[in-house]
């Protein structure tokens, strides 16, 4: 517990660091393939996920493909249809997009193995979209039992406090563990 | 409607600007170096003589700490003078500087007694500097510990004459203690190794601390010293200094550290103070940083957003207020992105209660590898200084309405933790 004085200087390193370019580069072609794959792919299979759920909990929905994107028809306890539409941001995909790009600009031009960057950007997106689906979960549940503007006073509620909860945890566990990582492999060699 | 929109909006503007300020100080604390001077090359042709002021009042459980270490300092002591201001302590603090300074000749003592002093940290150290002799005058708290060769090192900077003040790191002792000094810990290393060596490396404001810093003599001789009534008497020097023509370099290599507040009352009483100080200062110096001629355009910026940076936490309260307002009773597909932004701006626009960008990446920098799983806590104290900030603000208001002094100086107690 205790620290001794003499011991005391930090261990900053003086030299700037050099940005890896090459690293970025990689990473903002993920980042642009995985915003592809959100709008592409993600939404449907949270659409799917979410009527799966939402069926195990005996909550009445249709799924609906209408111009203006995917939506969810909820049929509330009280008997009237609560429409749910899934935009970027009520199904917290824009969340998503924005930690990858955080992520990649934050930690991939910092020193360490392109993997372990990749590992935790790919994991960040995977505990997003689970975060997503909770999220909608719990904002469909309580559009079934409550009616439709319960439903946006939920996710109003829920979806900064869902962002705080992931997405800065998600990214300094990624950035420790980039750093760990490099460490060791310096002392490695 | 028209009115709430583009208020909400400008809230949104403000925090994009902070956004973009600390994550342009990260990157430059990352990749871009101005280059400091080896201090020791300036060391050897420039010595000059130093005092060093300890104000102290009901300090006996840290000032043998600072003063043992006093002599161990390895700047040739002909050139060295160290007064400690016994601030009318009821305490042993006096006694212990006594037995300090009857060893030592170039430590001596004020005692200010219970009838002109206990009135602050500004007045003691105007008596100290009006009783010292040295070139440049430093000031060290007494829960301070120095680093062996910190004086070689900041004062090696005043060789340039436009230097007027240098700032050192400021890095926690006590960290292990607690949850809150270990975010405190996280807070210093995003404010120092970070926003203040970027905000050096790019020609801004670095800031002058309060201690573990130094002026030339007599440049604040002729600033008139420190300023009893402001609370946060360090800010209000830093930009009494720019504006006088002069510039303050901070110097990451420096360091010094600090016994930091080790429970949420006490963090509260000191908070509560800069921002008090820090909103007085934004009030005196505003005006003077935007129409200053001694000041560059990128210099005023950065200094306004500098002096309101405690005013952010409330703007980022009052736009949270306006989003649901609008979110509920005027919703737009536009603001429904921007609220999914704002827990994001939110955490960036914090200034010196550490953002999270800013602290990973000091955390990073220093190959500190832990204290970074602290980050995602740092929402606790983000919300504990928004409440901070909305009393020091409401303070600050009564005080100028009704005419009254906002609040007297609350002093941080210490207990010699860290050791």
């Amino acid at each position: 517990m205790s620290l001794r004085p003499q011991s005391l200087q930090s261990s900053s390193f003086p030299q700037r660091e050099r940005p890896q370019l090459l690293h970025l580069m990689v990473g903002v072609a993920i980042v642009a393939f995985l915003a592809y794959l959100s709008v592409h792919l993600f939404q449907f299979l949270l659409h799917e996920a979410l009527v799966q759920v939402l069926s195990v909990g005996q909550i009445p929905v249709v799924k609906l493909w209408t111009p203006e994107g995917l939506m969810l028809n909820v049929r509330t306890l009280v008997g009237t249809d609560a429409q749910i539409a899934l935009t970027p941001q009520y199904s917290g995909l824009l969340s998503i997009i924005i930690f990858s790009l955080l992520f990649v600009f934050l930690t991939f031009p910092l020193r360490g193995p392109l993997w372990c960057k990749i590992l935790w950007l790919s994991l960040g997106n995977g505990v997003g979209l689970a975060w997503s689906l909770l999220r909608l979960s719990v904002g469909a549940l309580v559009a079934y039992h409550f009616g439709c503007e319960a439903f946006a006073v939920a996710s109003f509620i829920t979806g900064p406090v869902v962002d705080f909860l992931w997405t800065v945890p998600v990214w300094s566990l990624g950035l420790s563990f980039v750093i760990s990582t490099e460490r060791k492999r310096i002392e490695a060699n | 409607m028209f009115i709430v929109h583009a208020l909400f909006l400008l809230l949104v503007g403000v925090m994009l600007v902070y956004l973009v300020r600390h994550y342009a100080f990260s990157l430059s604390a990352l990749y871009y170096r101005r280059g400091q001077p080896h201090y020791m090359l300036h060391s050897l042709s420039h010595r000059p003589s130093v005092s060093i002021l300890i104000p102290a009042r009901n300090e006996e459980r840290v000032i043998g700490r600072l003063l043992r270490r006093i002599p161990e300092l390895t700047y040739p002591k002909d050139k060295l003078e160290v007064v400690v201001i016994d601030d009318a302590s009821s305490d042993g603090t006096g006694k212990t500087a006594e037995e300090f300074s009857k060893s030592y000749n170039y430590i001596s003592v004020i005692h200010r007694s219970p009838e002109n002093g206990g009135n602050g940290k500004s007045e003691a150290l105007n008596e100290g500097l009006k009783r010292s002799r040295g070139e440049i005058v430093f000031c060290f708290d007494s829960d301070y510990y120095p680093q062996r060769d910190i004086i070689e090192k900041l004062s090696a900077y005043f060789i340039d004459p436009e230097v007027g003040a240098v700032q050192g790191r400021v890095t926690v002792l006590n960290e292990p203690a607690s949850l809150v000094t270990r975010l405190v810990a996280l807070e210093r290393i995003g404010g120092y190794r970070v926003d203040q060596l970027a905000r050096d490396d790019l020609s801004l404001i670095p800031q002058y601390g309060g201690t573990a810093g130094g002026f030339r003599r007599d440049l604040i001789e002729f600033l008139g010293g420190w300023k009893p009534d402001m609370l946060a008497e360090d800010t209000d020097l830093t930009f009494r200094v720019y504006l006088a023509g002069y510039k303050i370099r901070y110097v990451n290599e420096a360091e010094c550290y600090e016994e930091a507040v080790e429970d949420w009352r006490s963090y509260w009483r000191q908070r509560h103070r800069w921002a008090l100080g820090h909103m007085q200062c934004f009030f005196r110096h505003a005006w003077s940083v935007l129409r200053s001629e001694n000041l560059r355009w990128r210099e005023r910026v950065d200094g306004l957003l500098l002096l309101g940076v405690y005013f952010i936490p409330i703007l980022v309260g009052l736009s949270w207020l306006l989003g649901a307002a609008i979110f509920f009773f005027w919703p737009t597909l536009w603001i429904q992105s921007a609220w999914a932004l704002l827990p994001i701006f939110a955490y960036c626009s914090v200034g010196n209660f550490a953002l999270f960008f800013e602290a990973g990446v000091g955390a990073y920098l220093d190959r500190r590898t832990r204290i970074i799983w602290l980050i995602p806590l740092l929402p606790l104290s983000f919300v504990f200084n928004m409440l901070i900030c909305c009393k020091a603000l409401a303070d600050v208001s009564l005080s100028k309405i009704i005419g009254k002094k906002s609040c007297s100086w609350s002093k941080t107690s210490h207990n010699g933790g860290g050791f």
